[in-house]
């Protein structure tokens, strides 16, 4: 049931924000920064710099293909975070290079408390390398602050399944995490 | 005891001073909005003014032109001359009275078309004048002159007789 108010919600919006309409997008825009934000900034390790620049991208990229969006098919937070995935990969992607290249040129790294901001690179690149059901189980858990019941009830799994795909999720991110050291 | 890998994935807490980026982002994605609804208000002009176009130069072309009339101008037929209606038989009576070379003729056409008006007074008339202007010798009575003449030229030949015999 609240699914299919969701849904006729979302559409309602959506053809709104496809005939121009300001409000609407205001509207949608104000209900979902919030949750957006905390899951770039978790997927970013905290780091705040990196994660206002996917934020703004995410959103832009979503003004831009809101047709894409079909609400049958999921939430728009869910479209949200599926975008800012993409827009994190190539955010990664695109420091890797630029470190390669300050470390080739023997450029000096910022001295401002490089060890946290190197822990906080290794967590967000663990999480990018994550399969989508441990980061998704990971993310309900740690973003969404839910409860194993919780989750079980959402996904339609059972407690002790939620349980045990909880704790492979979190033995992948340390093997991953640990890796990169 | 705390799990160290719970520590590296407890998110931390949004900024406090995030309303301003928050803002931006609203900024620029509103943009983003409003130029796309321009642009397809724009498109729409664009389709309306192609529309007229297109139905201006459908009229345009698909109207078959006029082809220009060429006149022919042809000079007007030499109407035939209306013969001047003859003049009158008094016109020709007062022509006869001025003339001096042609007097008898004149009187003798004026004579002529008064018998033919049925004016036997005038037509006498005009025949007696006309032999006051003939030459003596065209005074003798012709086998060609009507009833009246001859009696005009018979009288006036009496008349000489007796003036002749007067004199003697």
């Amino acid at each position: 049931m609240e699914s299919n108010e969701r849904v006729w919600r979302e559409q309602g919006l959506r053809r709104a924000v496809l005939a121009g309409d300001e409000h609407a997008w205001r509207a949608w825009y104000e209900e979902e920064y919030a949750s957006l934000y905390a899951f770039v900034l978790w997927r970013c390790g905290g780091l705040r710099d990196h994660a206002d620049d996917v934020v703004q991208e995410t959103w832009l990229t979503a003004v831009r293909r809101v047709r894409r969006f079909d609400p049958d098919r999921g939430s728009f937070a869910g479209y949200l975070r599926g975008i800012a995935g993409n827009v994190l990969r190539n955010h990664w992607r695109c420091q890797d290079r630029h470190r390669a290249a300050a470390l080739n040129g023997h450029l000096a790294a910022p001295a401002t408390d490089v060890r946290q901001r190197d822990q906080a690179e290794r967590i967000a690149r663990a999480l990018g390398l994550l399969p989508e059901r441990y980061e998704n189980v990971l993310r309900a858990k740690y973003v969404d602050g839910q409860s194993v019941a919780d989750i079980a009830a959402a996904s339609g799994d059972t407690a002790k399944a939620v349980e045990s795909l909880l704790t492979r999720a979190r033995q992948a991110f340390r093997e991953v995490y640990e890796k990169d050291e | 005891m705390n799990d160290p890998l719970d520590d590296l994935l407890t998110p931390h807490p949004a900024p406090a001073d995030g309303a301003k980026l928050r803002q931006a982002i609203l900024v620029r994605s509103t943009g983003v909005l409003r130029r796309r609804r321009r642009l397809k208000q724009v498109a729409w002009g664009l389709a309306l003014a192609a529309c007229y176009l297109a139905g201006m130069g459908t009229t345009r072309w698909f109207t078959p032109t006029p082809v220009p009339q060429t006149v022919q101008v042809t000079p007007p037929e030499p109407q035939p001359e209306v013969p001047a209606a003859p003049p009158s038989a008094t016109a020709l009576e007062y022509l006869a009275l001025d003339s001096t070379d042609h007097r008898a003729e004149l009187y003798r056409a004026a004579a002529e078309r008064y018998r033919e008006q049925g004016d036997l007074a005038a037509w006498v008339r005009c025949q007696d004048n006309a032999l006051d202007a003939t030459k003596q010798e065209d005074l003798a009575v012709s086998p060609d002159d009507d009833f009246v003449t001859i009696a005009l030229k018979q009288d006036r030949q009496k008349q000489e007789k007796r003036d002749a015999r007067k004199l003697d």
